[in-house]
């Protein structure tokens, strides 16, 4: 274990019991290994129950871990050396109502053995970094959602944290707030703190993150820097030649039985025709590489076929998620299913 | 390096605060003290008579009839007659004629006595009742009268003449009608008097700080302790909300610290309200009725350690089940399986100790065992039991009292008339019967004090005990002689004989109603005695004592207190009676009638109405006190050769010595029993018997055997010398009744003991000075069961479930 790395997990596993006698087992974390290195804006991604909040949980030692190992600033995870130095701003944040918001900052602050006139002297600028600079005498029973989230952000600040484990920071939060929140957490990053996010708001991560990993039902997809997302899954999405296929969108006018001698009609996706006109085309079409994309514009220039539109698709962190958590087996179906690709449901 | 811990307690202060929780208990705390505030005493001078007939307590005119009589019959004398004259003619005239047509029921002696106590009240309140000529106030052994006197009778108030003339009635009725008490002390609420203590302020003050403790337990036990569990119960489950719960456990803080100190927390905001209402009653019952009573503060840490009992409950019930209402709930049927598994047990306590062996008589090869009420029981061979004996209906009814006063939760303060008392039954060999007498407990105005003598024939081998009557004379005791001679031993000193079989005296009674004529199947005892409390001596005497029973000396008796006192040595014939001090020793001269032999003083430093046993057997007599002391002394010179305290915190129960005088077995209440060898006289000690420590008896049989009853019926046989266990012994299988008093003395010792922590209270706030006095005597007191059991139970109680709280805390995934 480095001393230079935030988080290190090697093999961690977490296993849950249940039922009658603990008979029924389920397998949340199935063996994961990932790091974080120091100064970095680190994204976990997964989709619901792929056991993001399992992995921080046995982080910050709220449950314990199966077997492997997980460490936090070079500390076993759950330690209480480790959480000294660590901030922590929960998922679903509910603090005790009976507080106001000075009376939390100085409740956390005292648990994480902040002196009192510390907190005092912090508070203020934290609140107001938060946005709640007017709201410090009032009650947290009364805060939103949103405005429990703030504070809650502005508690894990207090004692200056070297790791800073968010879960879900921007949940709940309206557009403006959330722009507000990915702005401290960009300046923290900006500072040197060590941001560990936790979120299934993709184009957050991709906004805030520098390195992200991806769980799905337990077991790591990946894990890396964001923009070797694409060619990651560019390499996964390799054909059987071995060679790696562009997605690329035409605007084509001309006969359909000129386009289909190019493009057989198996090999078209998403097909439609531009503004009704039988002769005009639209479709994306996966080819090997550049090579294959200038044979086939040789060749639709040869049958007089105007090409009015030609587009290579980026791979976006979306959609990059969503090829790695599908199912392989639903992958390959649907990259041979000529029928449009939907977007995802929700980020 | 405790800032996060305090912070934990600090917050669970924010929290009631912020509920307005605190405000509002405090208020009604205020309220409550408030409420309190109007209570004042009124000391006053006492001039009333207490006349509560039948009252064990309290009771000024002990003897209303004997105080009519007097006032009757010695009119000659001018004082009497100065009261008398405040006697309305009329009702004189009725007194005098009923006492002289002998109208003796007890509600008509009652009625008189009132009649003349208002006559004497009348008196008391005539101011100008004292007259010099009558009485001379400067001869009076009363100082307060001296005192009235010498300010001049004239100077007084009026008040102090009421108070002169009431001590002028006690110095004219000595002992009929007993003196006043120093002063009548009211407690009233502003000016209505709720109640009224007649012993003077010292009195009640005591009485008041021995029974407040066990108010405060009931009261604190039942509202106070329900408001701090309802109050503290969503402390838990507040903490353990899911949302707020990772929040807590990120930060750098132990589990079992967190824990923890919510748990203090929500002790410490109970101990605060119980200080300021605890306090605020300490200091109202100093300021408004002087009685400044540490008790109440002591109540303070142990109540708070009560709660934190309960609380220990309801936080791991709220911890685990992070609901409030099931903590509740919880803590509440908890509080409920304590109360009335300690109920139940004291129920079952107080019965099986009421049915342990007490005594046991061998009778011609019959084993009788009475337990410690006197019911007797014997043991049946083919069925390995014991089996109570046939007993009448009134004896039933007496022990059915005394088992009830057993299940009875709690013993009143003084205790209740539950130990067995009259004549110890002992067999006869010379005419092979089983003789004996138990006092009746009802609220029989003749009987008391007064055995009825229970005689069983054994000619026919099975136990059928009848009465024969009341036995007067104030027998206490029968003695068995060397030679099969019975000795009725009366509390005058004086030893009757058995005049002969008494089957020759059955029936020979003068005036014997018609009723009794059959009376000797218990069938027709219990219709005799249907006729009425008064008319039940008359009615069951089946024999003249006087002729079954011939005065066998001595010529100068000595009183003997109690049965305890008197002993008959087995080898010798010779009797001897511990009286004040002194020993004497009787024997029986030419013609049969006993004399004084020899006395010797026993220098001892207490006083002399501590208790004391005596022992002769042998060339040994023994005496055991009150205080602990055992005293060994050579029988024929009655020089003392060995004294030792074996055990100083429990009282001796019983002594008893080996026929041969070589043994002599101590029994204490505690269940320990020691056992001295005289061959080795400094070798007293707790020998390895069966049931060390639970043991109800133990005493030797005519063949020097040692004899020992433990757990509740249990009878074992012991060779003394070796230690040896011997055969018959008389062991019933544990069933029934046994069985379930095991089981929940087991519950009992587990759980903690919410209706006992008074008892600390108590002890901690009476005084320690007297408990070092060696020569208290113990069996005076109250067996001291270990104040501080119920509070170290329950501490480890509570240990225990916030241990197992933490465990499990620290095992949870959250």
């Amino acid at each position: 274990m480095s001393k230079d790395l935030a988080v290190d997990v090697h093999d961690l596993r977490k296993t849950y019991s249940g039922g009658f006698f603990w008979s029924k087992k389920f397998e949340a974390l199935k063996g994961i290994s990932f790091s974080v290195a120091r100064g970095q804006t680190f994204g976990l991604l997964g989709p619901n129950g792929a056991g993001k909040t399992t992995f921080l949980k046995i982080l910050m030692g709220i449950i314990s871990k199966s077997s492997g190992s997980a460490t936090m600033l070079g500390k076993p995870a759950g330690s209480r050396e480790g959480r000294k130095r660590i901030g922590y701003l929960p998922e679903q944040l509910r603090m005790l109502g009976h507080l106001n918001a000075f009376n939390a900052l100085e409740l956390y602050g005292n648990l994480s053995n902040i002196p009192t006139s510390t907190v005092k002297a912090k508070r203020d600028h934290l609140l107001e970094m938060v946005g709640l600079s007017e709201w410090g005498k009032v009650r947290v029973g009364k805060f939103s959602k949103g405005m429990r989230q703030r504070l809650g952000m502005a508690q894990a600040l207090l004692h200056d944290p070297e790791l800073l484990i968010l879960d879900e920071p921007t949940d709940g939060l309206d557009p403006k707030a959330r722009a507000e929140m990915r702005a401290i957490i960009n300046k923290l990053s900006d500072d040197g703190v060590t941001v560990f996010l936790n979120s299934h708001i993709l184009q957050e991560v991709e906004l805030i993150c520098d390195h992200v990993a991806i769980l799905d039902n337990g077991e790591l997809k990946y894990s890396g820097p964001v923009e070797q997302l694409d060619s990651f899954v560019s390499q996964l999405n390799r054909g059987a030649s071995g060679s790696t296929e562009l997605v690329v969108e035409f605007e084509l006018a001309g006969s359909i039985e000129h386009v289909n001698e190019i493009f057989p009609q198996t090999t078209m996706q998403q097909y439609e025709r531009i503004a009704g006109d039988a002769n005009q085309h639209r479709f994306k079409v996966s080819l090997a590489d550049q090579a294959a994309i200038d044979n086939r514009v040789d060749n639709l220039r040869k049958r007089q076929v105007s090409i009015l539109g030609l587009s290579k698709q980026q791979i976006t962190l979306e959609s990059a998620f969503l090829q790695l958590i599908d199912d392989p087996q639903e992958k390959s179906a649907t990259l041979a299913d000529p029928a449009p690709l939907n977007p995802p449901a929700s980020a | 390096m405790l800032r996060p811990y305090l912070a934990i307690i600090k917050d669970s202060f924010r929290a009631a605060i912020a509920n307005r929780l605190l405000i509002v208990l405090l208020l009604i705390i205020t309220v409550f003290l408030l409420a309190l505030a109007p209570l004042n005493f009124q000391e006053s001078i006492e001039s009333g008579i207490l006349f509560r007939p039948g009252a064990r307590t309290g009771n000024q005119v002990p003897r209303p009839d004997a105080l009519v009589t007097y006032l009757i019959e010695n009119q000659d004398k001018p004082d009497v007659a100065k009261f008398a004259s405040y006697l309305d003619k009329s009702d004189l005239d009725r007194i005098k004629k009923d006492l002289e047509a002998g109208k003796d029921n007890i509600h008509e002696q009652i009625e008189r006595g009132e009649t003349v106590i208002g006559a004497l009240e009348s008196a008391i309140e005539d101011e100008n009742l004292y007259d010099p000529k009558i009485w001379d106030l400067n001869k009076s052994i009363n100082q307060e009268l001296v005192d009235f006197h010498s300010r001049g009778i004239e100077k007084l108030s009026s008040g102090e003449k009421k108070r002169l003339n009431r001590l002028l009635v006690s110095n004219t009725f000595p002992g009929l009608v007993l003196p006043p008490s120093q002063s009548l002390v009211k407690i009233r609420y502003l000016y209505k008097k709720i109640t009224e203590s007649h012993s003077g302020m010292e009195l009640y003050r005591s009485q008041v700080t021995i029974y407040l403790p066990y108010l405060m337990d009931k009261f604190v036990l039942s509202i106070g302790l329900l408001i701090a569990v309802l109050v503290t119960a969503p402390l838990m489950p507040t903490m353990f909300d899911p949302g707020s719960l990772s929040l807590l456990l990120s930060k750098p803080i132990s589990r079992w610290g967190l824990y923890l100190s919510k748990f203090i927390g929500g002790c410490v905001f109970v101990a605060l309200l119980a200080a300021y209402l605890f306090i605020g009653v300490w200091f109202l019952l100093g300021f408004r009725l002087g009685l400044w009573d540490r008790s109440i503060l002591l109540s303070i840490p142990i109540y708070v350690i009560v709660f934190a009992i309960y609380f220990s409950v309801s936080a791991f019930v709220g911890m685990y089940f992070r609901n409030t209402i099931i903590a509740v709930i919880v803590t509440a049927l908890f509080w409920a399986v304590c109360f009335t598994g300690g109920t139940i047990f004291k129920m079952f306590d107080g019965v099986n100790q009421k049915t342990k062996i007490a005594y046991v008589v061998q009778a011609n090869g019959q084993v009788l065992q009475l337990n410690d009420i006197g019911a007797p029981a014997i043991w049946d061979t083919e069925e390995k039991q014991w089996v109570n004996a046939p007993v009448d209906d009134i004896e039933k009814q007496n022990y059915m009292a005394n088992y009830t006063f057993s299940f009875l939760p709690f013993i009143p303060q003084g205790g209740l008339p539950t130990t067995y008392s009259g004549i110890r039954p002992v067999y006869c060999p010379k005419y092979n019967f089983v003789i004996g007498g138990a006092n009746l407990m009802l609220a029989d105005p003749n009987s008391f004090s007064k055995p009825r003598i229970f005689y069983a024939n054994l000619e026919n081998k099975a136990y059928q005990p009848q009465v024969l009557g009341y036995l007067s004379g104030s027998g206490i005791e029968f003695l068995v002689r060397p030679d099969g001679d019975l000795i009725l031993v009366t509390g005058f000193g004086k030893f009757q004989r058995l005049a002969g079989d008494p089957e020759e005296f059955i029936g020979q009674q003068d005036a014997k109603p018609a009723d009794t004529k059959t009376t000797k199947t218990n069938t027709d005892q219990k219709k005799s005695s249907r006729g009425g409390p008064s008319n039940m001596n008359k009615a069951t005497q089946l024999v003249d004592f006087k002729k079954m029973f011939k005065p066998a000396g001595p010529d100068q008796p000595t009183s003997i207190a109690s049965d305890r006192m008197v002993d008959l040595n087995q080898a010798t014939g010779e009797i001897a009676v511990y009286n004040r001090k002194k020993i004497s020793i009787f024997r029986e001269g030419n013609d049969g009638d006993y004399l004084l032999d020899r006395t010797v003083d026993v220098n001892v430093p207490f006083d002399s109405t501590m208790t004391t046993w005596i022992q002769y057997q042998g060339n040994q007599l023994y005496l055991a006190f009150g205080n602990g002391e055992i005293t060994v002394f050579d029988g024929n010179s009655l020089k003392m050769q060995k004294s030792y305290i074996p055990e100083k915190k429990s009282a001796i129960k019983q002594i008893n010595a080996s026929p041969n005088g070589q043994f002599l077995v101590v029994n204490y209440r505690n269940g320990n029993t020691w056992l001295l060898d005289v061959k080795d006289l400094d070798d007293i000690r707790k020998r390895n018997f069966v049931g060390q420590g639970n043991i109800s008896y133990a005493s030797f049989d005519k063949n020097n055997k040692l004899w020992i009853a433990d757990r509740t019926d249990r009878l074992l046989q012991y060779d003394p010398e070796t230690l040896e266990r011997g055969n018959p012994e008389y062991n019933p299988k544990i069933i029934g009744f046994r069985w379930y008093y095991w089981w929940i003395r087991l519950v009992y010792r587990v759980l903690p003991k919410p209706g006992e922590f008074y008892k600390l209270v108590t002890h901690l706030s009476s005084s320690t000075e007297t408990k070092k006095d060696s020569n208290l005597d113990l069996t005076q007191m109250d067996e001291p069961s270990n104040p501080w059991e119920p509070f170290v139970s329950g501490v480890i109680f509570m240990c225990i479930m916030l241990a197992l709280a933490c465990f499990v805390f620290h095992r949870t995934d959250y």
